[in-house]
């Protein structure tokens, strides 16, 4: 499979990178890398998830713990969590899963302390 | 950012307002946290509606001094990464976070008090307590007042009949009363010291840590600490999470930032409005030995330098300007193209400070002429634009001059040039490791597209055709001069008409080309010089004795040296060459490549049973890297820096280990291939065994 536009030498090259198993496919139809690449994309998810359900909400009809505190510091603590799931977002962007994955463990951590 | 894609500038501007807006809204979370604390802690509480005129005067400047901090903290992150003073930018990092950290911390301790207060007071053990005192204190009822009544009855009776003689005393009704006030007072005692004791118990109960957050009694539990630390360790926790992202929004800010820059573009869709020089000239550059003046016309930066065709290629893209605007524009260009030599003259300087550092004090018309001479080369396509091209030639000329550089030394300055003629004067481009040159710069052509759709007043189009035709016959007298570079150097050199250029260290007029070879072929004629070396070293000569002729660099002299030969010494010379050398030479560079081929092959074999398919590939990938390592001298071909090498690029960051003949097998493909371009050379020395390397560097 000698590609004519391509001298002797160039085409020998290729083929050895050929041989050297350039192109491989996967038998068992699981395509790990892509799992891979979405877990920080899952754990931004969650981070937004938890955000809602346990700052958001609980802030703004003052619920759980929310209610025996004042207006102002549930309001500051939820933008916290808002700051932490746009960098888990950014994250996850960008491909830093282990920071995708950090900044949703902190997401969690606040939404149980708040 | 995902940097292996093709740049794709929408992209990465709308990526660029997402991470600003993001950065934005972290810096005001970061702000109101800390307001929040302050404010509260210098005013005392955050009821506003309470606050009288001492509270305000607390409150006010403690915001101020809040917003002055997140600030600091909004532009050092944005910053991205600082090279140099590293000492300062991590004071500066500690004062930031340091800030932010114990207001911030303080606000979540804050809430876990609150929180633990609340749930104490709440407890129906503290309410029952509460009630107690209560009852204790405030209660009317007393157990001995009907005694008391009785008592006191009695005693009014018994002085009554004393009155009337009918008693002799009334000493025992007396004494009656007294025993029953005797004992309300202890009974009032008793119920004091029960109350006492009850607060007491209140008190504690007020404050009970057992009713801290889980999570800080967990640590309490765990640390053996008290509730205040374990609240602090808490909130430290939380903090330094929410203080990383905020500053990992700012670095991706900065990257994002960076990434638009770098590709040229600005980050802003507003046109920049310069403000003016105090000569009354508009300019975007304050220093005019960076760059050029700006016209007024472009929304890029380059546009100083702009040809008279592409100015008007402009212009007919359906510019609208009046004549005037035209004739300042065009005088602003020829000023820019003027101030290109003071520019290359500057730029040596710098590179000359940069040799002087490493490498003694060489002249700085040394380095002045080696930077135009390169310059001159690469705009004539003599030059290729590498590192490696230009090795040569700069050590030629240092050589020449005097000055005993060492390798690394000229392959960094190499560097510097190739990088300097990129970003500051735009000859070249950069695209990834390779620099190329600048599209404007690959014809010196004038270019004119007709106008379509545009109209164009009669001065315009008039001025835009005589500015045409006046470059287009520059072009033609430069191209069918005979001397290759003569077109650019003509073009860079400034005018003897033009006034000086004010950053020009040279202010005598110089030659014109035409000038200036006239007179070196009068000179040589002059010398008498017969033979091709003579006449060589006559047309040097002649050359290095003139006060100020044009700047032609030793490929120039060389090719009017050959001109000037007879034809048939120039025949004989060139049949000797053919003849004898280049058949010899031709087949050893077959033999050399053909050696070459089979050697990489065999590599090739040899590593597929040593390394996994997936690492060779991408070692394979990494070819370009090693490379690029290798002629800048930052790796040695030394099987140690080659497995140290490989280490960085291929295993650290990427939990994967690969053997030592794995690296090995590796480190040995890409030798072959080096050597089959010709960028290493077998050593002579070699002997299959340390210490001499298999490969030198060609």
């Amino acid at each position: 499979m000698s590609n004519p536009l391509l001298t002797a030498s160039q085409n020998a090259e290729l083929a050895a990178i050929r041989n050297a198993g350039a192109i491989r496919t996967t038998d068992n139809g699981i395509d790990w890398r892509v799992i891979h690449a979405l877990i920080p994309w899952f754990s931004a998810f969650v981070a937004w998830l938890w955000w809602a359900f346990f700052l958001l909400i609980p802030s703004v009809f003052g619920l759980h713990y929310a209610g025996m505190m004042p207006a102002m510091n549930n309001a500051a603590y939820t933008m916290m969590g808002l700051t932490l799931c746009l960098a888990a977002t950014i994250a996850a962007q960008s491909q830093h899963g282990v920071r995708a994955i950090a900044f949703t463990f902190s997401v969690l951590l606040l939404a149980y302390w708040f | 950012m995902n940097n292996k894609k093709p740049f794709n500038a929408g992209l990465a501007y709308a990526e660029y307002k997402q991470r600003q807006l993001a950065y934005i809204i972290a810096a005001i979370t970061a702000y109101l946290m800390s307001a929040y604390f302050v404010v509260g802690y210098f005013a005392g509480h955050l009821r506003i509606m309470e606050w009288d005129g001492s509270q305000w005067a607390q409150a006010i400047p403690s915001l101020g001094l809040v917003a002055v901090m997140t600030a600091y903290q909004f532009f050092l992150y944005s910053q991205g990464d600082t090279e140099g003073g590293k000492k300062a930018t991590i004071i500066a990092v500690c004062v930031a976070v340091g800030f932010s950290l114990l207001s911030e911390i303080g606000q979540g301790m804050e809430r876990d008090a609150i929180r633990m207060e609340t749930k104490s007071q709440e407890s129906p053990t503290y309410k029952a307590v509460i009630a107690a005192i209560g009852g204790a204190t405030t209660g009317s009822y007393n157990p001995y007042s009907a005694d008391l009544q009785n008592a006191e009855m009695k005693l009014a009776q018994c002085e009554e009949r004393l009155s009337r003689g009918k008693e002799k005393h009334c000493e025992g009704a007396k004494a009656r009363v007294e025993a029953v006030n005797k004992m309300i007072a202890n009974g009032n005692a008793s119920n004091q010291a029960k109350a006492i004791a009850l607060a007491g118990t209140a008190k504690t109960m007020e404050r009970d840590e057992n009713n801290y957050h889980p999570l800080v009694n967990f640590i309490r539990e765990v640390f053996g600490a008290g509730g205040t630390v374990a609240s602090f360790l808490l909130s430290l926790t939380l903090i330094s999470f929410f203080e990383y992202a905020f500053h990992y929004l700012g670095g991706q800010f900065a990257q994002s930032r960076e990434y638009l820059m770098a590709h040229g573009y600005d980050v802003t869709r507003k046109l920049r409005q310069p403000p003016r020089k105090h000569d009354g000239s508009v300019t975007t550059y304050s220093n005019a030995n960076e760059t050029a003046p700006l016209s007024a016309f472009t929304n890029g930066a380059n546009s100083a330098r702009q040809t008279v065709g592409e100015y008007a290629q402009k212009v007919e893209a359906g510019l609208k300007a009046s004549p005037e605007v035209i004739a300042t524009e065009y005088a602003r260009a020829n000023y820019a193209h003027n101030q290109m030599m003071g520019d290359v003259q500057n730029v040596a300087g710098k590179v000359g400070d940069k040799l002087d550092e490493l490498a003694g004090k060489p002249d700085q018309d040394v380095m002045n002429e080696m930077l135009k001479s390169i310059r001159t080369q690469l705009l004539n396509s003599e030059l290729e634009p590498t590192v490696k091209a230009l090795y040569p030639a700069i050590e030629k000329t240092l050589h020449d001059a005097g000055y005993e550089t060492p390798k690394k030394t000229v392959m960094k300055l190499a560097e510097n040039l190739l990088m300097h003629l990129s970003t500051k004067d735009n000859v070249l481009v950069k695209r990834g490791n390779e620099y190329q040159l600048a599209e404007r710069w690959a014809s010196d052509a004038p270019f004119i597209k007709e106008s379509s759709g545009f109209k164009q007043s009669p001065e315009q189009r008039a001025t835009v055709q005589r500015l045409y035709e006046e470059q287009l016959a520059e072009h033609e007298r430069a191209t069918h001069s005979g001397l290759s570079g003569e077109n650019t150097i003509k073009y860079l050199a400034p005018k003897e008409t033009d006034s000086p250029s004010p950053t020009s260290s040279v202010n005598v007029p110089r030659l014109s080309v035409e000038e200036t070879v006239k007179r070196i072929h009068a000179n040589v004629k002059q010398s008498g010089a017969n033979s091709p070396e003579a006449i060589q070293a006559a047309v040097f000569d002649a050359y290095a004795g003139m006060a100020n002729p044009a700047p032609l660099n030793d490929v120039i002299l060389e090719r009017i040296a050959e001109k000037i030969i007879p034809t048939n010494e120039r025949a004989h010379s060139t049949n000797e060459r053919t003849v004898c050398n280049e058949p010899t030479h031709s087949t050893n560079e077959r033999a050399h490549s053909h050696d070459a081929e089979k050697e990489l092959l065999e590599a090739m074999k040899d590593a597929q049973s040593k390394i996994e398919a997936d690492i060779l590939k991408e070692g394979y990938g990494l070819y370009e890297q090693w490379k690029a390592a290798i002629l800048s001298g930052e790796t040695k071909l030394t099987t140690r820096d080659g497995r140290s090498f490989v280490n960085a690029h291929l295993c650290q960051g990427k939990k994967r280990t690969i053997t030592p003949e794995g690296m090995n097998a590796l480190i040995v493909i890409w030798q072959a291939r080096a050597a089959k371009e010709g960028v290493l050379l077998l050593n002579p020395r070699y002997t299959g065994k340390p210490p001499f390397p298999k490969y030198l560097l060609a």
